[in-house]
This record gives C-alpha cells, sequence and structure tokens, in this order.
C-alpha cells in the first residue's frame, strides 16, 4: 500500500511519451486528455525526453500506476514498432509492471501530425498574416531540400536495428552533412553526390573493421532517395514517414526570413536572418517554437473530430484502452 | 475589452513592474497565470488594476477595500524621509475590439444620448490612475477612482459600455439583447477568505440574524445560491431560448471541471419545499450549503460569469482559485476557463505546481519572481 501511495502524482494512469516537458506531446495530451477523459480516470503525462528514458521510467512508476507508452514510430516500418512494443512489454510484464499499451504513432513523430492541411495552414496564416498559397510554396521548396536529410535518418535507423554494439551515426556520418543550409534567404541543399560518396567511403571503412555486419546503407539510402526526392505538399508519404520537426522548423525558418516575426522589444514585425550555425539557429528558433507550439496544438485538437479516419481512430484506440483497462 | 499591458508602481508589494498579457505573435491571451512567492506581488497586480478601473467601469466591489495611504509601497529610507512623497500609478493599455465598440456606440445612443463617445483609432487607450487623487487649485480633492489620463484624452465614455448596457437593458431602453452580450466588464474573484457569505448570501437562522428583513433579502438575492435560484426560473420561464438556458450552460461547464460531481440545477422537493441548488454524487443529493468548498468556489465562478448578464469580452481576475480545490480540479478549471463566456480575458494568480505546468506548456505563464533570488 505505502509502495502504491508513493507514486508522485494524482493519477490513476501515467502516460509516457517522449519530448520535454513543454513538448508537443505533453502540451497535446494533457489537454486531450482533460476533455475526453476529464477525471475518469485522471491522466498524467509523463515525458520521457527519448524512447530509452520510457524504460527507465516505466520500471521506477510502472508497479504503482498502470502505464500507457507511445513511442515515436520514426523511421521503422508499422511491423517493426509493433514487434519492438510487443517486447518490450513482455519484458516489463515479466517484472510485474503494469501496462496498459506499450505503442507507437502510427506517424514518424507527434510533429507530422501538426502538418496536415487543417492545421499548419490556420495557424501560419494567422501568425504570418499570409495566404496558404505562400505556407505551400514554403512547403514546396522546403519538402525536396530535405530529402536527402530524410533519406540519411533512415539510413542511420535502418543501421541501428542492426548495429546492435555501436551507434552508427559516428561512423556512417562522418564528415557527411545531410541538413540543408540557409544562405542568401535560401535554403541550400547539400550535394548529393558528394554526400553518397561519402556514405560509400565511410561503409566500406566500417565494413574492413566489422565484418560481420551487413551493411546495405548506401543500397538503403539510395532507394529512399529516388522516391523521395521529388517530394511535394500534394504528396502524402512526407506527412507520415518524414521526421515532420525537421519539416517545422524550416517552415519557420522560411516563413520568418520572408514574412517576420515581432521584435520582442518594439513589437514591430522584422525579417529575420538565419544565416547562422546550428546552435545560434536553434537558440533564435526557440522562442518561435514556443510561440507557434499551443497554438498547433489547440488547431490539431479543434479539428480532429474532422481529421482523416486513420488519425481520429488513433486517438480513440488510446482513449478505449486507457478508459477500458482492468488490472 | 482586452488588457495588453499594465504598468504599476508603488503599490502595495510592488515597487515597480510590468506585466504583458500578450503573446510573442502580440495577441492577448485567453488566460494567463501569474506565480510566484509569496510577497512577489501577483494579487497586487490583480487588485492595482480593479483599483484603477472600478471608478470608470463603475464596477461595484464589495471584496476590494477603497485604496488608502496604507496601499502606497514605502521603500525603506533613511528615517523615511523621501524627497518626494511616493503615489501609486497604475498604466493599462486597452483594447476595445470593433464589434464590441460598435455595440458600445448603439447602447450609448440608446442609454446615454448626451454622453459623447470620443475618437477611437484602432480601438486602443492608454489609462492612467494615480493614488493620492489630485487636488484641484480650489482644494477640493478628486475622488480616489477618477482616471489620472487616458490616451486619447476622451477615451473615459467608452469604459461606461457594460454598465450603461446592463442599465438600458434592465430599464427595456433598447430591446437586442446581442448587444449586452458584446460589451465586455470587469469582475474579481478574491480569495477565499468570505466564501460562505458570498455562496451561502449568510444564511443564517433568525435568531442568528439580526439584520433588518429586507437587508437580509437582498443580501440573499445577490448571493451565489440567490443566483441560482434566479437563474434557474429564468430558464423554466424562457424554455424555447435555449441559448438563454443559463442553468443548462452551469450545469455543462460545472460537469466538465468537477467530474464524476454533478450540477443537478435548483430543485424543489417534498421535504425542502423553498428549494435549492443541488448537487450529485455517487447516486446521492444534496443542497449547495452541504456541497464541498471546491464544489462552492466552482459554482461561485460559474454563476458569478452568468449573472446579471453572461460576461463577455471581459477581464476577469481570479486570486488563487486552487484554494479548496483538488488538482485535478484545477486542471480542468484551467481547460475550461476559455470556453466559459466569449472573449474573456482571464488572469490568475497561483501557487498550484498543476496551474504553474499547465501555463507554462501554453506560454501563459508570467513568473514574478523566484522563492530564492539568483545572487
Amino acid at each position: 500500500m505505502s509502495y502504491l501511495s508513493a507514486y508522485p502524482r494524482l493519477g490513476q494512469v501515467a502516460l509516457l511519451c517522449e519530448g520535454d516537458v513543454i513538448g508537443y506531446e505533453t502540451t497535446l495530451f494533457q489537454k486531450w486528455t482533460g476533455i475526453e477523459l476529464g477525471n475518469d480516470p485522471l491522466v498524467d503525462i509523463w515525458c520521457c525526453g527519448t524512447s530509452s528514458c520510457m524504460l527507465g521510467i516505466s520500471d521506477a512508476i510502472g508497479r504503482s500506476r498502470p502505464i500507457f507508452a507511445i513511442e515515436d514510430r520514426d523511421f521503422r516500418t508499422v511491423g517493426e514498432a509493433r514487434d519492438d512494443c510487443a517486447r518490450i512489454r513482455n519484458d516489463r510484464e515479466n517484472r510485474a509492471v503494469k501496462i496498459i499499451s506499450w505503442s507507437i504513432w502510427n506517424r514518424c513523430e507527434i510533429e507530422n501530425y501538426l502538418l496536415e492541411p487543417d492545421v499548419v495552414l490556420p495557424v501560419f496564416r494567422a501568425a504570418f498574416g499570409c495566404t496558404d498559397d505562400d505556407i505551400i510554396n514554403a512547403l514546396n521548396e522546403i519538402l525536396p531540400a530535405l530529402a536527402l536529410f530524410q533519406a540519411s535518418q533512415y539510413v542511420i535507423n535502418r543501421a541501428r536495428r542492426t548495429w546492435l554494439l555501436a551507434d552508427p551515426t559516428s561512423a556512417l556520418l562522418s564528415q557527411l552533412r545531410s541538413r540543408p543550409e540557409w544562405k542568401d534567404k535560401t535554403i541550400v541543399v547539400p550535394n548529393h553526390e558528394t554526400f553518397r560518396g561519402g556514405l560509400e567511403l565511410n561503409c566500406a571503412a566500417w565494413r574492413k573493421q566489422a565484418q560481420a555486419i551487413q551493411c546495405d546503407a548506401v543500397a538503403d539510402f539510395d532507394r529512399k532517395f529516388d522516391l523521395w526526392k521529388d517530394c511535394h505538399w500534394h504528396d502524402d508519404f512526407w506527412r507520415s514517414d518524414w521526421a515532420g520537426k525537421e519539416i517545422l522548423h524550416w517552415l519557420r525558418v522560411i516563413m520568418t526570413s520572408r514574412f517576420g516575426w515581432p521584435n520582442a522589444e518594439s513589437g514591430n514585425r522584422e525579417a529575420l536572418d538565419w544565416t547562422m550555425n546550428r546552435e545560434k539557429r536553434a537558440a533564435q528558433d526557440r522562442p518561435i517554437e514556443a510561440a507557434l507550439r499551443p497554438r498547433l496544438v489547440d488547431q490539431f485538437l479543434s479539428v480532429l473530430p474532422s481529421l482523416a479516419a486513420e488519425i481520429r481512430e488513433e486517438f480513440e484506440k488510446i482513449k478505449t484502452a486507457i478508459k477500458g483497462y482492468q488490472p | 475589452m482586452k488588457l495588453r499591458k499594465v504598468r504599476i508602481e508603488n503599490f502595495r508589494a510592488i515597487k515597480g513592474t510590468e506585466v504583458v498579457f500578450a503573446d510573442a505573435l502580440g495577441a492577448v491571451r485567453p488566460v494567463t497565470v501569474l506565480a510566484g512567492p509569496n510577497g512577489s506581488g501577483k494579487t497586487s497586480v490583480l487588485f492595482a488594476i480593479v483599483q484603477a478601473l472600478r471608478g470608470v467601469m463603475r464596477y461595484r466591489v464589495s471584496d476590494l477595500a477603497e485604496p488608502d495611504e496604507r496601499d502606497i509601497h514605502t521603500p525603506l529610507s533613511i528615517g523615511g524621509l523621501s524627497p518626494t512623497p511616493p503615489f501609486i500609478s497604475v498604466t493599462l493599455d486597452i483594447e476595445f475590439g470593433e464589434e464590441e465598440r460598435d455595440a458600445i456606440r448603439k447602447v450609448m445612443a440608446e442609454v446615454s444620448p448626451d454622453e459623447r463617445l470620443g475618437n477611437l483609432p484602432n480601438g486602443k487607450v492608454r489609462a492612467v490612475w494615480k493614488y493620492p487623487p489630485e487636488r484641484h487649485p480650489d482644494g477640493t480633492i478628486r475622488p480616489f477612482w477618477f482616471l489620472y489620463r487616458t490616451d486619447p484624452w476622451d477615451a473615459v465614455p467608452w469604459f461606461h459600455g457594460r454598465q450603461s448596457a446592463i442599465a438600458g437593458w434592465t430599464s427595456r431602453k433598447f430591446r437586442d439583447r446581442a448587444l449586452l452580450d458584446k460589451i465586455g466588464g470587469i469582475y474579481l474573484f478574491p480569495q477565499d477568505r468570505s466564501l460562505r457569505s458570498r455562496v451561502m448570501g449568510e444564511r443564517l437562522t433568525e435568531d442568528e440574524d439580526s439584520a433588518p428583513p429586507a437587508d437580509r433579502k437582498s443580501r440573499e438575492r445577490s448571493s451565489v445560491w440567490g443566483v441560482l435560484e434566479y437563474l434557474s426560473n429564468y430558464s423554466r420561464s424562457a424554455p424555447e431560448a435555449t441559448e438563454e438556458n443559463w442553468e443548462q450552460r452551469i450545469r455543462e461547464s460545472f460537469n466538465r471541471i468537477c467530474a464524476p460531481k454533478e450540477y443537478v440545477g435548483f430543485m424543489y422537493r417534498t421535504d425542502d419545499p423553498l428549494g435549492a441548488p443541488y448537487f450529485r454524487d455517487n447516486g446521492s443529493t444534496y443542497p449547495l450549503d452541504m456541497a464541498a468548498s471546491g464544489e462552492q468556489v466552482i459554482i461561485e465562478y460559474l454563476a458569478r460569469l452568468t449573472h446579471p448578464s453572461p460576461m463577455n469580452h471581459s477581464i476577469i481576475l481570479i486570486d488563487e482559485p486552487e484554494i479548496h480545490l483538488h488538482p485535478a480540479w484545477i486542471r480542468q478549471l484551467y481547460l475550461a476557463l476559455p470556453k466559459i463566456g466569449v472573449g474573456n480575458q482571464y488572469i490568475v494568480t497561483t501557487h498550484s505546481a498543476e496551474l504553474y505546468a499547465a501555463a507554462a506548456r501554453d506560454q501563459a505563464l508570467v513568473e514574478m519572481g523566484q522563492l530564492i533570488e539568483k545572487a
């Protein structure tokens, strides 16, 4: 009994997700559970930063409260991710951790759901005083420019599934740049040939040291890049299969450089310059993301009942599982 | 109306501070939460806003005494001497929406045709209130509630909109109810030091109550109990006007915040022919005077924001709502506030970790100092 009472929050259910304390998931889930479940049961949102931290926190609290965990799918297939979840659930339950569900977003990350036209367009339109076409045009610049980066992230995620003994990032992407840059008010894509050549060299070097690892990174990269390089607003795959966080970041970069952002002192809108290193760019982006985040989340929740059935069903499943949980 | 910014000097705990109620994109937030340690001036911010606006908005507030010398923040100085006597100064940047301005124009034309509404470009007004009030050249002193200055200079009549609308509606000078709903006011929910008297109207027994019967009746009518009775009767007499079924609206909001507890409505029972507001929980029903203090707090918010007319486009100030409330209800209250009324601006002070976190996630938190200040 004392163990149960020692749980440091109020809720009857702990919902574990990735992200930070003011991240998209925490903000969205806190509001969504409040609206959909009210106090019955009262759900606490635990933002764990990363999926690996979700394991530790579930061990720490999972014998006092039932847990609903939801991970990013990242670049895994739905089938792969579900297999991973089943294994994790099994592991926890063998140690008496109470699990309602250990699941994944069907899309790559939570941010991907905010890229739905009914969410991203009204929020950015209101924030930047522009038209839908301005936003769509910006995305049509961003999407092909991000294809190489997204393909590189896909490769890393694939490698992580087979390279169990080491993080493949430093080996595969050593000295390589896959992220676009911002120069002269435009998005500059890294050279495809340079990246691919470097990837091939890195793969070969790594293969010498670890013969046992089957390295298909170059083939994986080629396949995805060919598929994704002409990505456009009207395509569907990027909303579910790409890292949505990066798309939203670049959308903020383009929109604030073209339509400006209110100066904190004067309140006047000024076009922002993003020609700076990654750390400085992240620092400049932070307050902008913070201001837009609640608007995106509120807009998502307000249009959720009219979004595509697959999205509604995803949320409905979470609600049903939590409400129907019987220990 | 919306309050975009307030600058306060020498008021109670505050030497000087500026609080901005707009987000990074310049939009005034529907809810702003002021957090900080005891004595950081959270409540003083609410009181300063009320003291500055109570006169010009003709807002009768019994929960806040008129300002006096003790409200002036006096800095420590050698021997208590200061070259200039300090005075309180509150500067408010206020905006009236376009629809609200139209409604005020129409109402004032009907109710106070002699009162001239000045030009209000973009609906923006800067109002300054000072205390002690100015002394006229003839030695007389202005009432404390006079605004020291407005910019534009002739903006004062715009602040009379809501009270004029209520007076005009009550005396049937105009019939378009929608006008009333578009004009904002101000309302303060103080900390809970007199909950019983506000909710119950001090329903003492005849033996306990020394007040004359007429005063007693008026006190009861203005209590939450009286308001709920009035709204219930009003809803019954106008069942066709479903959007005006205030009792139903209060019920829905209460049930959303306080589930699984429910507000049933003002009911009459064979053992209670005078009737009472009833609540239900787990199969049992109980009247307002038996309700938990948390239930009384929530029902008071809902009743006061509905009567004498629903508060929309208004500035609602709530001082530490967490007193008496389970943290789960605080979470629900935070989510429900923007949905109570239309276009209201809520300014809430708190020590609640739940409210603090919820507001931080929404970029709606104003931190007024840390418990331990950094060196």
